[in-house]
């Protein structure tokens, strides 16, 4: 493997390891409380809404990383960063302002399922600045 | 580039650039650091919860049913909604015993399920403002309770601010204060209602279709008791025991007796880990550093060939397996510090331990040492390590021999 | 620089520990000031190792060098001294950029950079567009221009180049030499080559032959 393709490699597969667990988290990993069974008589839950987007924020960064391994250089790189940027930025006020989550900390969202997504999509967002700052410098 | 090129510049340059090397040493101490930074904040995050929870019960003795002790650790330490009920009128009878200053009794009571899930399982607590010692000692002297107004106390891990409504079986309430944080359950997860409030919830409840509240009044969920100064409170606990069968009387340090014995058994276990840490360290960051100068031999023979002393060389490069191990641990240490903050409460239901972090300064002021202790020895091992290969001649060094 | 080696012995261990084997042999030479010399003989006579014991690189088991009558020790102070190197391999530090490994030999000389005089010395040798790019991304060509540029990065008052025309074409073979030559008569300088194929240009050169780690001819035609 040559050096130029490794360096493309790493961030697709950071980024792959971060949608793969966006996806998980919510109905696996930490699931949110109605995929945990306290479901609230049977009603769609807050966090479960917010599980649902989660899940579909965490299949657009899968694409994003599939993108980024496609993709050599250029603008088009950049914009899939830009968006791995947002879908990242989004879960933080979307688990702590609207929808947000259940109001008790005991609660599976809030203990497990709140974290875990706060702290991949800090990760995310990490990964994908880095790669936008790299990949700038490198054209400067 | 800068004109100047010097020898601190050259490292910066041979370490920023050599993603590997900066990934694989930093990453291997920033994962001891995790781990060690991660015992040592759980154990003086326990130990502070403790203390502080202690000192907020504000009572010498904690009255419960018999067999509640179990429920009971889950519900103070993990806050989790828990209920059960001592026996009949056993509040009166303690609050007019000889010696004993305030009886203050809690009902725990759980927040009805609701399809909007906003409240989700909350522990309810009843208190009695007149006669409370846990709440209201701690709240600024600015809050009032406006019980006409249905005014609650939320924990400080509890979504919600100064002024919200929240409604629990069908009755509107609104949050007067937000208690500060303490790392115990009971206080940073729960709701503090006033007694006539429970009353008017458990009027409104069933309506609509609702679900429906039973309240056992009389029969207190936990009593807290403040006893005189001259009162041993195991002493009191004794009797209340003998006098009252069904009851289990815990003095405020028997309450946490349980947690102090696993943290004593963690600090014993403490040394033993990072003497095990430092040793994967000593291997993992030797081998990582030999490997990598071994394949850049001809780097520093080429160094050498430029004038470059052997002395300076190790210490060129034992500063900067020291700034990167640092780096390491720093990292590793705050790594820790943010994944336990924000999995506090899975940890505190799920170990059945409160925890109370600190700020970031405050909470790795004792790591410092750690650090220090492991940088030091990755640098003298890059010293070592330098001094071996620096044996062999500049020009063997070149060939890559 | 006068260069006076005095009975120079090298020998290594060989693998197993089972003896050692003599890459110089007793090397009695005197290559005076300004001197334009080239040493000459097959693979594994001692040229390479005689140049690294001379600009330092290699200590000898035996003998002494002597530089402008000194006996001179470590590569430090032989760089001190103005002693070029151009290496037999083309190495670098993967981590730094083509201009910065061309500066190199700058490093220790507390002197500002003469940044200016490296990019004319890249440009000179055709790699004026690989200023700021890795090493790893050169040819095999482009690494050894680079070897050579490095050599003359500073102006040497003794320059010891190790096969300056392998892996060069015709065009550039003749152009390094000229630029070679150039230098080292602007700075006066003393130069010792070792190759052992014929060069281009090397006409009224000091040719000294070397078999087995030994001196077995030298014509000597000064300029």
């Amino acid at each position: 493997m040559t050096e130029s393709r490794r360096k493309y490699f790493a961030v697709p597969l950071l980024l792959a390891v971060t949608g793969g667990l966006l996806v998980a988290i919510p109905r696996w990993l930490f699931p949110t409380c109605g995929f945990a069974h306290q479901s609230m008589a049977g009603a769609m839950m807050r966090c479960d809404t917010t599980g649902s987007i989660t899940l579909f924020l965490g299949v657009a960064t899968l694409v994003a990383a599939l993108a980024l391994y496609l993709l050599s250089s250029g603008p088009a790189r950049s914009g899939v960063l830009f968006a791995a940027v947002a879908a990242g930025c989004v879960l933080f006020p979307l688990y702590l302002v609207w929808p947000g989550v259940c109001m008790a900390a005991t609660m599976p969202c809030r203990m497990g399922t709140l974290p875990a997504v706060l702290l991949t999509g800090g990760v995310q967002v990490l990964v994908a600045v880095t790669s936008l700052v790299r990949s700038r410098s490198r054209r400067a | 580039m800068s004109e100047r090129f010097g020898l601190a510049g050259l490292a910066v340059r041979m370490t920023v650039r050599a993603p590997l090397k900066l990934f694989s040493m930093g990453f291997l101490l920033a994962l001891v650091s995790f781990l060690l930074a991660g015992v040592v904040l759980v154990r003086s995050g326990v130990e502070e919860a403790t203390a502080r929870g202690a000192k907020r019960l504000g009572a010498d003795l904690m009255v419960v049913p018999q067999g509640a002790e179990v429920p009971l650790g889950a519900g103070l330490f993990g806050g989790v909604p828990v209920r059960f009920s001592l026996p009949e009128g056993i509040d009166r009878r303690i609050a007019v015993m000889p010696g004993v200053l305030v009886a203050a009794p809690q009902y725990f009571l759980s927040s009805a399920p609701a399809s909007c899930c906003e409240t989700g399982n909350l522990l309810l607590v009843g208190f009695d403002p007149s006669r409370d010692v846990t709440v209201l000692p701690w709240l600024s002297p600015h809050v009032r309770l406006k019980m006409e107004t249905g005014s609650i106390l939320v924990g400080g891990s509890v979504m919600k601010g100064t002024g919200a409504a929240l409604r629990f079986y069908n009755h509107p309430f609104t949050v007067a204060a937000r208690l500060e944080k303490t790392g115990m359950g009971y206080f940073d997860n729960a709701v503090f209602i006033p007694l006539d409030g429970v009353s008017a919830m458990e009027r409104s409840s069933g309506s609509a279709g609702g679900v429906s509240l039973r309240v056992p009044w009389g029969r207190p969920s936990i009593l807290l008791v403040r006893l005189a100064p001259s009162i041993v409170p195991r002493d009191m606990a004794s009797l209340l025991e003998r006098r009252y069968p069904g009851i289990k009387v815990l003095t405020i340090p028997g309450l946490f007796r349980e947690n102090r014995l696993r943290m004593e058994k963690l600090a014993r276990g403490q040394l033993p880990l990072a003497a095990a840490a430092w040793l994967f360290a000593v291997l993992g960051g030797g081998a990582l550093q030999f490997l990598y100068w071994r394949e850049r031999r001809s780097s520093l023979g080429l160094l050498q060939a430029f004038g470059c002393g052997k002395g300076v060389l190790m210490l060129l490069f034992g500063a900067e397996a020291f700034v990167l191990s640092l780096a390491g641990m720093v990292a590793g240490s705050a790594g820790a510090f943010f994944v336990l903050r924000l999995f506090a409460s899975y940890f505190a239901v799920t170990a059945g331990m409160p925890l109370l972090l600190g700020g970031l300064d405050l909470s790795l002021s004792g790591l410092p040492w750690l650090w220090l202790v492991f940088a030091g020895t990755m640098a003298v091992e890059a010293v070592i390590i330098m001094f071996l290969m620096l044996r062999r001649e500049p020009a063997d060094l070149l060939r890559g021999a | 620089m006068r260069v006076e080696l005095q009975q120079i012995r090298k020998s290594y261990p060989l693998p197993g520990g089972d003896g050692t084997v003599a890459a110089l042999d007793g090397v009695d030479l005197v290559i005076e000031s300004g001197t334009l010399c080239i040493l000459k003989g097959p693979s594994g006579s001692g040229k390479t190792t005689l140049l690294s014991v001379i600009s330092g690189l290699s200590r000898p088991t035996s003998g002494s060098v002597l530089l402008d009558g000194t006996v001179v020790r470590n590569p430090l102070d032989r760089q001190r001294g103005m002693v070029a190197h151009g290496f037999q391999e083309a190495v670098f530090i993967p981590e730094l950029t083509v201009v910065e490994n061309l500066l190199l030999p700058a490093l220790r000389c507390g002197d500002r950079l003469a940044v200016d005089r490296g990019e004319r010395l890249l440009e000179a040798f055709g790699l004026g567009e690989m200023f700021d790019v890795p090493p790893a991304a050169l040819s095999g060509g482009e690494k050894r221009r680079l070897n050579l540029a490095r050599s003359l990065f500073l102006p040497p008052r003794l320059l010891l180049i190790d096969e300056p025309a392998a892996y060069l074409d015709d065009g550039w073979q003749v152009k390094a030499m000229e630029m070679i030559i150039r230098e080292v008569r602007d700075a006066r300088a003393t130069l010792v080559m070792a190759t052992h194929t014929p060069l281009p240009g090397d006409e009224g050169f000091r040719h000294i032959l070397m078999h087995k780690g030994k001196v077995i001819d030298d014509g000597t035609s000064d300029y």
